[in-house]
């Protein structure tokens, strides 16, 4: 089951990366890209068959590219429209990934996105528990974690 | 004829974005107006005729469900045409959506997945809405 939710998480971020911030995230970081703070966190909770969060964590750049993207400027827009991009990224991450933890006719419903500033140093440790992938984007990284809070049922680990 | 259209999303960068694909959509555009909510676009439907909307699912205080059997109610709003653009997957829920007459569009979209439900759902051909995009004084973000 932990395959098929990595699978499913890696897909969900990748297509929204993509069709949605119009950035290429890449597995293989590089040392700069490593080595970039997390700086910005938006946490999406969904209530189902099962409950849990689905969050984003990524670098200021990444945060700013993003906003940039999606909307068509030539630079970065002002902090609310950054927390609402990063936002709204979360949103359709959450959304394509929780399919994979119910049956097909399983209804969830998400929250409002939970776009906060994040220390440096709770941005360099992993929370434990979850399904993380991380990945390089543009001259940052960004990590997509998945927290489930009850099992579910008949779905063994 | 050009279309009034009504974007309802709590993302104000979402509402940005579908708002670029509809000027880019080649669909002839009068008025758009913006909800962030359910309760918000009654409001604006309440004021003002519109010929299209663009609904999320998940959002506050009104969900994007609720807004549609609201608007399938009311005589005067029953015949709108309606777009979800949503991340939702229940097959229950999208069932539900299409029985509602509306349309469904999935998140993340791409701009042309997005276009040719516009073009769909107007009844604008892919010749007619070239014509439009390459009239003088079109407006084109990309």
């Amino acid at each position: 089951m932990t395959n098929l939710l990595q699978s499913r998480l890696r897909q969900a971020a990748s297509s929204t990366f993509e069709d949605l911030g119009f950035v290429f995230p890449e597995e293989d970081l590089e040392d700069h890209q490593a080595a970039a703070p997390l700086a910005w966190s938006a946490v999406v909770a969904f209530r189902g068959p099962v409950h849990g969060t689905l969050e984003i964590r990524v670098s200021d750049g990444v945060a700013e590219q993003l906003a940039t993207n999606m909307l068509g400027l030539a630079s970065p827009p002002e902090g609310s429209l950054k927390r609402d991009a990063l936002g709204e990224m979360a949103n359709v991450v959450c959304g394509n990934v929780v399919p994979a933890l119910g049956s097909p006719d399983a209804v969830f419903d998400l929250a409002a996105p939970d776009v906060t500033e994040i220390a440096t140093a709770a941005g360099a440790h992993p929370v434990e528990g979850v399904i993380a992938l991380a990945f390089g984007v543009e001259n940052g990284r960004a990590e997509v974690r998945l927290t489930v809070s009850e099992a579910p049922a008949g779905v063994g680990s | 004829m050009a279309f009034n259209v009504l974007v309802v999303d709590d993302s104000a960068v979402m509402r940005s974005m579908i708002v670029r694909t509809l000027k880019m959509s080649g669909v002839p555009l009068q008025e758009i107006h913006e909800a962030a909510n359910g309760r918000d676009a009654l409001s604006v439907l309440a004021e003002h005729w519109v010929d299209l909307a663009l609904v999320d699912i998940n959002m506050p205080v009104m969900n994007g469900e609720q807004l549609i059997e609201e608007v399938r109610k009311d005589p005067v709003t029953r015949d709108l045409s309606v777009i979800v653009v949503s991340t939702e997957s229940s097959e229950a829920r999208i069932e539900r959506i299409l029985s509602y007459g509306a349309r469904f569009v999935h998140k993340p979209f791409t701009a042309e997945s997005l276009r040719q439900t516009i073009l769909g759902v107007t009844g604008i051909s892919d010749d007619q809405s070239a014509s439009v995009a390459t009239a003088p004084g079109g407006e084109f973000d990309f």
